[in-house]
Order: C-alpha cells, then sequence, then structure tokens
C-alpha cells in the first residue's frame, strides 16, 4: 500500500481521534449542503525551505490549515480543543514526505451570527522531509 | 520571608548613572513595540499591493478585478478598502514594562480573507506578516536597548563606558 500524502495523514489523524459529532472530513471544500459540523483542510497554504546543507534542501515546513465548521446554535465547545490535541505534537508520520513533526500555531474561532456559523481556523506547521 | 526584594528598590541601590541606564533600556522597549508595529503595518501594505492574477471578478464598486491566488495574499490597491483598514498602534504606556504595540487589519473581509469561508479559500496575509515581524524582532530591540544604554551613559558621564551584550 502507497504511503499517505501530508494530507491524507492529517485527516488519518482526525479520523482516528473519533471527534463527537463530526459529521466528515474533506479536502479543501465541503459540498453545499454538507452537515455540520464538519471538518475541512486545507494542504500547502504555503511550502516554504527549512533545513537546507550542502546546496540541498533537507527539510520543509508546509502550512496547513484545519477548518473546524458548526452551527452556531449547536455549537460543540470541545471540538476546538479536540482537534488540537489530535494534532499538535505528533512525530513521525510516514507519508510520501516524511513528517517529523506537526505542531499548531495559531487558532482562531471566527463568528458570523449572519450565517449562523462558528468557524474555528486551526493553522499547522508541519516540518516534512524533502 | 522571602529574600527577593523589588526590581525598584533593587535599582535604586545601585549608582544613580546604572539607575538611567537601565530605566532607558525599559523604556527603549516601548520604542521596539512601536517600531516593529510599524513594521508589521509596512509588510501588510507591501503584501497586498499587488495585481491578482488568478479569477476576474467585479467588486462591491462596479470595478472589474482580479483576485489572487489561494493561499497567497490578497491583491488590494493602495486606497482600496482592506488597504485603507490595516492599522498599528501602541497599546502600553510609555516606559511600562512589558511595552505592547500592535498591528492588525479592521472589518469582517480580512477575517474571511485569512482564513477563508465555506465557498472560499484562505488568503493568509497577516499571518506572514506576523511571522516576518517576529523574524525581526529580536534585532530591533537589541538595537534599540544597546543605543538607548550607551545614549544613557554618555549623557551622564564624561566618560564613555562601552556596553557589550
Amino acid at each position: 500500500m502507497s504511503a499517505l500524502s501530508v494530507g491524507g495523514a492529517i485527516r488519518q489523524l482526525l479520523v482516528d481521534a473519533n471527534l463527537p459529532g463530526v459529521t466528515a472530513i474533506y479536502r479543501d471544500f465541503g459540498p453545499p449542503n454538507a452537515e455540520k459540523p464538519y471538518i475541512t483542510y486545507w494542504d500547502e497554504l504555503r511550502n516554504m525551505p527549512q533545513l537546507t546543507g550542502g546546496g540541498v534542501v533537507r527539510g520543509r515546513l508546509r502550512e496547513v490549515q484545519v477548518d473546524i465548521w458548526q452551527d452556531k446554535t449547536h455549537e460543540n465547545f470541545d471540538l476546538g480543543n479536540l482537534v488540537v490535541a489530535a494534532l499538535d505534537g505528533v512525530k513521525k508520520i510516514d507519508a510520501t514526505n516524511y513528517v517529523y513533526q506537526i505542531r499548531v500555531s495559531d487558532i482562531q474561532r471566527l463568528v458570523s451570527s449572519q450565517d449562523n456559523l462558528i468557524h474555528h481556523a486551526i493553522s499547522l506547521e508541519v516540518y516534512t522531509k524533502a | 520571608m522571602s529574600n527577593n526584594i523589588g526590581i525598584e528598590r533593587a535599582i535604586k541601590e545601585l549608582d544613580k548613572r546604572v539607575q538611567a541606564a537601565i530605566w532607558a533600556g525599559v523604556k527603549s522597549m516601548t520604542i521596539s513595540a512601536g517600531e516593529l508595529a510599524e513594521m508589521g503595518d509596512a509588510e501588510l501594505h507591501r503584501s497586498i499591493d499587488h495585481i491578482g492574477t488568478y479569477k476576474p471578478y467585479i467588486d462591491t464598486y462596479g470595478n472589474p478585478r482580479v483576485s489572487s491566488h489561494p493561499g497567497e495574499p490578497p491583491s488590494s490597491r493602495p486606497g482600496n478598502p482592506l488597504d485603507q483598514n490595516i492599522y498599528h498602534r501602541h497599546v502600553s504606556s510609555r516606559g511600562s514594562n512589558p511595552a505592547v504595540a500592535e498591528f492588525g487589519v479592521n472589518g469582517e473581509i480580512a477575517h474571511e480573507l485569512e482564513f477563508g469561508t465555506p465557498k472560499m479559500q484562505p488568503r493568509p496575509f497577516v499571518r506572514p506578516a506576523k511571522k516576518y515581524v517576529a523574524s525581526k524582532a529580536r534585532g530591533v530591540v537589541a538595537f534599540n536597548f544597546i543605543s538607548a544604554i550607551r545614549k544613557s551613559f554618555i549623557k551622564s558621564s564624561s566618560r564613555v563606558i562601552v556596553v557589550r551584550l
């Protein structure tokens, strides 16, 4: 079996966390009528050289964003913490680009009363082999 | 009983020149915080000042525009609402410890661009600016701190004392 992509590995970590109530995890966008709460992830918002040596890039830093979308009226207040717990500090994942470590660098809770929407934007720094 | 004494009492027991130098160093932090906030403000303006190359659209004023690629900073020309809503300001008063200043963008559209929506990919520009400022912080703080201490010693004594940090 071929190794997972880095995004796929993040998705697998979220699936393994058995997040309560989460209906689905999508790459990029959820479908138009996706049932909330659901999670999306953006892999490779940026991908930058991190470790260089001997004229060769040996490690890279990917910026990934994981988003939790919830109804404001039925918000699960623990979901953000559970996602962070599932991802922060995870090391040594065998993916197509070997993941050294995942670090949660930022969490924002954004509220849209107009759309009855709670959006947790969780920024990840993913250190991978080049 | 604690052997600790307050910082103010400790400073009072020092030579007056050293006291003045320490307070000058503390005050330099306010200058550093302000400079870093200004730097962040300038970086935000710089990062969004480009012409988009992704998808053409008509903006709220009826002007034809082209959006930036997902993952890249949004495209906004000088004077446009996003550009105008960038700000920086001092949060703490002069000489307070810690010194705090901030920079950022007001308005809901900034949130939507930075973090995305269910229908729009994120175009981060504040987080990269924060990273840029963080990478410069140590240098700015050290420069202002050393300058302030050096100036204070020069002012208070005819003999120049070199401080190496």
